[in-house]
């Protein structure tokens, strides 16, 4: 398995328990916060909702404009 | 009328999809580091400034007690957001540690995966569409 192989791996693995924590929080019934839970917690605050504002306006940038 | 039946924001819904991928198609068809590129990037950017400006201006009192957390019902237990967090963590740790080696190809970092899926059209439609939805998920709060 090459270097870039493995780290492809190690990235899906994420990728695959994000997906998983997101499919337990619809299966629970919001018991378990999912994604869009812990973006409203994190951003129910000024200074939450500014990083989070931030850093979507740097991921654009970044992405498409550079 | 029409909408009198209908879920009451489905047709904001279809719209603001249709907006979205209008969007990332037209973003697509730009090269970075062009004045398109900047200037299609920069319009979401001054419409998210400017939204999060107003709102924080209209809304001095705080969010109710409970309010954040999404769509009601039973609160989630503390250790369900350390986990979030932990999640977080592990992906920044990772993203570092690509980061720091090289070559990028055979470390790729997120950035690098984006680059793979903005390299098709379809791709980049598909970027630009989520990254729109996402800001305005982000600013309308």
């Amino acid at each position: 398995m090459s270097a870039r192989d493995a780290t492809l791996a190690v990235w899906a693995g994420l990728g695959a328990l994000v997906v998983a924590a997101e499919v337990a929080a619809l299966v629970s019934r919001r018991r378990i916060p999912g994604l869009g839970a812990v973006l409203d917690r994190v951003g129910s605050r000024r200074a939450g909702q500014a990083a989070l504002v931030l850093g979507w306006m740097w991921l654009g940038w970044h992405a498409f404009a550079r | 009328m029409l909408r009198a039946h209908a879920p009451a924001g489905l047709g904001r819904w279809l719209a603001g999809a249709a907006l979205c991928v209008a969007y990332g198609s037209a973003l697509s068809a730009t090269t970075p580091f062009t004045a398109p590129a900047d200037a299609l990037v920069a319009i979401p950017l001054a419409v998210a400034v400017g939204v999060v400006a107003r709102r924080w201006r209209v809304r001095r009192r705080p969010a109710p007690a409970g309010g954040a957390g999404g769509a009601g019902g039973a609160r989630p237990r503390a250790g369900w957001w350390t986990m979030w967090a932990a999640l977080a963590g592990t992906v920044l740790a990772w993203e570092l540690a690509c980061f720091a080696r090289s070559p990028r190809h055979a470390y790729p970092t997120l950035s690098a995966l984006l680059d793979s899926l903005d390299a098709t059209r379809l791709g980049k439609t598909a970027a630009g569409a989520a990254w729109l939805a996402l800001g305005w998920y982000l600013v309308r709060r």
